[in-house]
């Protein structure tokens, strides 16, 4: 039997391992540092707590799918409790914050699902089927949302109309996942 | 390059800022709620922790220490348990947080310290290292969890809040070596033949009780065994504070025994305890915000820097410090809290201690995550340590 010490080095390995892509898809779905920070660490908290069964399964995807329901939970709590000056369907940032990063601008504008599925899927490049199951939604929500997502991202990248027209959710890459 | 390449190549080559992240603080609120939900079941408090809010709280309202078998508590001190045992106790006994093992004897009865009922639960975990018991407080009753590793073969006893006996029929406690004149005991018969018995104890004996009590037990007039000592008791032995919550091993030292009024809260004892001898950095609980908010504090040895916690009182949040000779709380961090702006906070209450030590009780404004909050500790107007979080 695996001893408490052993799991603990286990997850403690997984944990440097899978933190700093983690932090990123954090960082661009919140837009703000600290709180990735603390969507990660809460987010690792959960994988910690169920680590002896999942250390043999997927604790990534675990982590992913913690991330994206606290992120969620925060959100709704915020927004709930402080009133925003954009209107999510323009801007939501969910605190304010002073980078200048132009990808974190750009996907700030997005309504927060639609930049949860195009982080997962363009970041982490993982597939629709495996976004769907993250997120709880069905296939066909995260097409059409990665897919609007995409057309107010090209809307930004090129707002004098010469986008490219068709839903371009090609296949993603291989090696890019959180 | 198509546009969704170009997103991806944006999204991948984007320069996130720097971001820091700490497995071994993982680990450590990992533990933490961990043990947080064994509190929590062992004083059938569940519905307490919700109130709180996230699961990776600082303060769990009706909180119920749970602890690997030995001498209990002394509540005429402190609301708390004692107990000395194998530090790996509780991880042996809890492979999963949802399985509590099959209830073997369960009861209630009055005569309780607190003013309720004593409610006894006891369940059998196979696979358990060591018998486990718990003192939890729920409304004013006494709960007491025991987990036995196997189906007891002969009689077995633990004073939690009171003298909780399992015997086989037709055996009967016929001396205790604390008193003599104690009130009567409630009798119990149970499903599996055996007797809960629940006999009350008196304040003013609890604590020999608890720390050294013995019971001989007899069948009619004939003893069967005489001395039998506490559940998992071997006398006096290591103990790790990051696995016991809530406990106080004999010889504990008080450190700090005050009470405050917290304007607009309520009234906050604070009992702050020396564990020499023991292992692990600690840690604080606070206890039974109904009946006045309780901040225990349990640490190996006296702290070399401040320290604080959170403790909600009704739905009042209150920072509670422990802030070392010459020192001041000069910042509360709200920076990650969610709120907007940084509040004005009223005037704390501070307490002096013997040895240049202050009590400081700080009403916050209602967060839901008080974890977020770091506070700063000064020496005049320079930082001595910045960035501290609440123990819990």
């Amino acid at each position: 039997m695996t001893s408490q010490r052993e799991l603990d080095e286990e997850f403690a390995e997984f944990a440097r391992g899978a933190a700093p892509r983690l932090l990123k898809a954090a960082w661009l779905i919140c837009g703000d540092p600290h709180q990735a920070e603390d969507l990660v660490q809460s987010a690792m908290v959960k994988v910690y707590l169920r680590w002896s069964r999942l250390r043999d399964g997927s604790p990534l995807a675990y982590a992913r799918r913690c991330l994206l329901t606290t992120h969620i939970d925060s959100h709704r709590r915020t927004g709930r409790e402080y009133a925003v000056a954009e209107t999510p369907e323009v801007g939501s940032w969910d605190r304010s914050w002073d980078d200048t990063d132009e990808v974190v601008r750009l996907l700030a504008a997005l309504p927060l699902r639609e930049r949860q599925v195009v982080v997962m899927r363009h970041y982490a490049g993982l597939p629709e089927a495996h976004v769907a199951e993250l997120l709880g939604i069905s296939v066909g929500t995260v097409k059409s949302s990665a897919s609007r997502g995409l057309a107010r991202l090209r809307q930004a990248l090129h707002p004098t109309g010469d986008a490219h027209e068709g839903d371009r959710s090609a296949e993603v890459r291989e090696g890019n996942h959180v | 390059m198509s546009d969704t390449h170009e997103l991806d190549e944006l999204l991948q080559r984007a320069t996130a800022p720097h971001m820091h992240f700490d497995p071994a603080a993982a680990i450590a609120t990992g533990r933490r709620v961990r043990r947080r939900r064994r509190i929590a079941t062992a004083g059938g408090a569940l519905a307490a922790v919700t109130a709180v809010g996230v699961a990776v709280t600082a303060a769990v309202p009706g909180s119920a220490p749970l602890l690997p078998a030995g001498p209990s508590q002394s509540p005429a001190v402190s609301a708390k348990p004692t107990g000395s045992a194998g530090p790996s106790a509780t991880e042996r006994c809890f492979p999963s947080d949802t399985e509590r093992g099959t209830t073997w004897a369960s009861g209630s009865a009055e005569g309780s310290q607190r003013g309720g009922k004593v409610v006894v639960e006891a369940t059998v975990r196979e696979g358990c290292g060591e018998d486990v018991v718990g003192l939890g407080d729920f409304n004013g009753d006494a709960q007491v969890t025991v987990m036995f590793k196997a189906v007891p073969t002969t009689a077995q006893w633990v004073v939690a809040d009171a003298a909780v006996l399992f015997l086989p029929a037709g055996q009967r406690p016929c001396g205790y070596s604390f008193g003599r004149d104690l009130p009567k005991a409630t009798v119990l018969p149970q499903p599996n033949g055996w007797d809960l018995v629940i006999q009350p104890v008196p304040g003013a004996q609890l604590r020999t009780a608890a720390e050294t009590g013995t019971v001989d037990i007899c069948r009619g007039t004939a003893p069967v065994k005489r001395g039998l000592k506490q559940i998992g008791w071997d006398g006096p032995g290591t103990c790790n504070l990051d696995n016991l919550v809530g406990v106080k091993v004999p010889g504990a030292e008080q450190w700090v025994d005050e009470t405050l009024t917290v304007p607009g809260a309520g009234r906050l004892t604070v009992d702050a305890q020396l564990h020499p001898g023991c292992t692990g950095d600690g840690h604080t609980s606070s206890w039974d915000p109904k009946r006045g908010a309780r901040l225990e504090v349990d640490v190996p040895a006296l702290p070399k820097a401040g320290l604080w916690d959170t403790v909600w009182m009704g739905d009042a949040l209150t920072g509670v410090f422990l802030v070392p000779p010459g020192q001041t709380v000069c910042d509360i961090d709200f920076s990650r809290s969610g709120l907007a702006g940084k509040p004005n906070l009223v005037a704390p209450q501070r307490l002096s201690q013997s040895g240049g030590w202050t009590v400081v009780a700080q009403p916050l404004p209602r967060l839901d995550n008080p974890l977020s909050l770091r506070a700063s500790f000064c020496t005049g107007q320079k930082v001595t340590k910045s960035g501290v979080v609440p123990s819990s």
